[in-house]
């Protein structure tokens, strides 16, 4: 309570950054729950895993062993944030949050380190800080299937493997560092997962280019099909977590908490500005109490895949998603869902519904009904171009929102006949 | 350095398509470096925006500057003139003053060049 009383009071960036660690801890929490004996065993078989889309660790290590790797990739994150003295914005938590959830989902220790280091090298060669660009790096980790792939997939062996899967991991860190700032004027801040948009791009070239050579990238399923009470915990906990730190931190809650709902989602929306601190997490709480919902309500399971939809929802709930521009962009995914014959308790057709929210700035800027139709078309693109990238990005959703709202937002505004 | 001129057009960019969009006489811009320091000064004579606009305006551009925001997001200047935009800009410059006189808006944005 004491420390509650003192988040009311200005606290210092880092501080606040400090109750992240409640994400790690509670995922060695639940290893210890777990009690498997093979967890570490697993953890490197996780480790070693070519990482493509869909590997859902949950279903190839276990839930003890996916904690494990979960857990230290948001530690070590944390650790970065706090020593590189990051202040808390709105797209920290989307960062840490995206990468919190893919760790179920493609994301290791293996593939992320060198792509970091890609960025470092990029910060150095532009002589910019690191911390000026360490978010990137961490969006960047979706490219982690590319280095996993090259070490554990494609056939190559040895130091040969290691040596390509860290090389070309660190120059997609540093490149795809610029690519993705370019690419933001494609569909002008419309897509909030646009690192995923510039990945998918990156991942087609690359795709294209071991497939010219003679090394065809095979798309997988590995998901895990069981409900389980300790993931299903960890994001209820976690819901309520930042629920009530944001109780205790607000004095004025919902009056804050309101500020949020009339912002359009369009990057730059970060809402620890015009809300506050307490706000936001309450906020983030909330969509991703809606995300969870929406998965249970239709009866799914609540796999590696639901996680890393679910968490980044959560994340962005600091950085342009709240319940008024997520319904309409899930409401459009149903009925495309619906519409096309797709079992609305399937993973797959989950993970679609809830990415979709990529688009919720469609909905924030032109309202409700193009939020509808922007949900409604990504259902139907994001279905098709996972294959043009071979399952090397990860956020294949962010790829398929960044095309739905390139053309989209165009066809709006010719039928606007132009804003003033 | 190239960047940091491009940045610096693309705020002076996304300032006059905001004050474009209402009726003026004449716009007036200057940009003067300072050191490490530029300085953007706006003038729109005969603007109708009344002192609540202005407020409004001045309460996006003093937003915290945000290094980490502007390396990514500076890019999406200089195509709407929207409040969003506007925020990008908030994040982007140290100080934002301005007044009205005379049925002039006054904007001055000061942005130091740091890492």
């Amino acid at each position: 309570m004491v420390l509650f009383n003192r988040l009311k009071k200005p606290l210092p960036n880092r501080l606040r950054v400090t109750l992240l660690f409640y994400f790690p801890l509670i995922c060695f929490i639940g290893v210890i729950i777990a009690n498997d004996p093979l967890a570490f065993e697993n953890f490197i078989k996780i480790q070693l895993s070519p990482a493509i889309l869909l590997t859902d660790y949950l279903e190839i290590g276990g839930i003890a062993a996916t904690l494990i790797n979960v857990g230290l990739i948001a530690l070590m994150n944390i650790l970065l944030f706090y020593f590189l003295k990051l202040p808390y914005t709105g797209l920290m938590f989307a960062a840490f949050f995206t990468i919190f959830g893919f760790s179920f989902l493609g994301m290791t220790l293996v593939n992320l380190i060198p792509i970091y280091l890609g960025g470092l090298l990029y910060s150095r060669y532009a002589k910019i800080k690191f911390r000026s660009i360490i978010m990137l790096s961490v969006f960047a980790g979706t490219l982690g299937p590319v280095v996993s792939h090259l070490i554990f997939g494609y056939g190559f062996t040895g130091v040969l493997a290691w040596t390509l899967g860290i090389s070309v991991g660190i120059i997609l860190g540093f490149f795809v560092i610029p690519i993705a700032r370019h690419l933001l004027k494609f569909h002008d801040g419309f897509n909030l997962y646009n690192i995923g948009f510039a990945s998918g791009i990156i991942g087609i070239v690359f795709v294209s280019v071991m497939k010219s050579l003679g090394y065809p990238t095979e798309r997988v399923v590995l998901l895990y099909q069981s409900h389980n009470s300790i993931i299903l915990a960890l994001l209820f906990i976690s819901c309520f977590y930042l629920m009530t730190v944001g109780y205790f931190a607000e004095e004025e809650l919902i009056k804050k908490w309101k500020l949020i709902l009339p912002i359009s989602g369009r990057a730059i929306s970060d809402f620890t500005e015009p809300a506050g601190f307490g706000a936001t997490l309450f906020n983030m709480g909330i969509v991703g109490l809606m995300g969870t919902g929406l998965v249970l309500g239709f009866g799914g399971v609540v796999n590696g895949f639901m996680l890393a939809a679910i968490f980044t929802i959560i994340g962005f709930g600091a950085f342009g998603k709240h319940p008024k521009n997520i319904w309409p962009i899930f409401t459009g995914a149903i009925i495309s869902s619906l519409l096309l014959g797709l079992p609305l308790n399937a993973t797959t057709t989950l993970g679609s519904i809830l990415f979709a929210t990529t688009l919720v700035p469609i909905a924030g800027v032109y309202g409700p009904g193009w939020g509808i139709v922007a949900g409604f078309l990504h259902v139907f693109v994001v279905r098709q171009v996972g294959d043009f990238h071979g399952g090397l990005n990860l956020y294949n959703n962010g790829f398929a929102g960044g095309l739905v709202a390139g053309v989209l937002i165009i066809i709006i505004q010719t039928l606007k006949g132009g804003e003033k | 350095m190239r960047t940091h001129i491009k940045r610096i057009t693309s705020i002076a960019d996304e300032i006059t398509t905001f004050l474009l969009l209402e009726n003026f006489s004449k716009l007036s811009i200057t940009i003067e470096p300072k050191g490490k320091v530029t300085v953007l000064h706006f003038i729109s004579e005969n603007n109708p925006m009344t002192q609540k606009q202005l407020d409004e305006i001045l309460q996006v551009l003093n937003q915290p500057r945000q290094i980490e925001l502007e390396t990514y997001y500076w890019t999406l200047l200089g195509e709407s003139g929207t409040d969003m935009s506007l925020n990008v800009v908030g994040r982007m410059i140290d100080t934002a003053d301005g007044y009205i006189e005379n049925g002039s808006v006054v904007l001055e944005l000061s942005r130091e060049e740091i890492e």
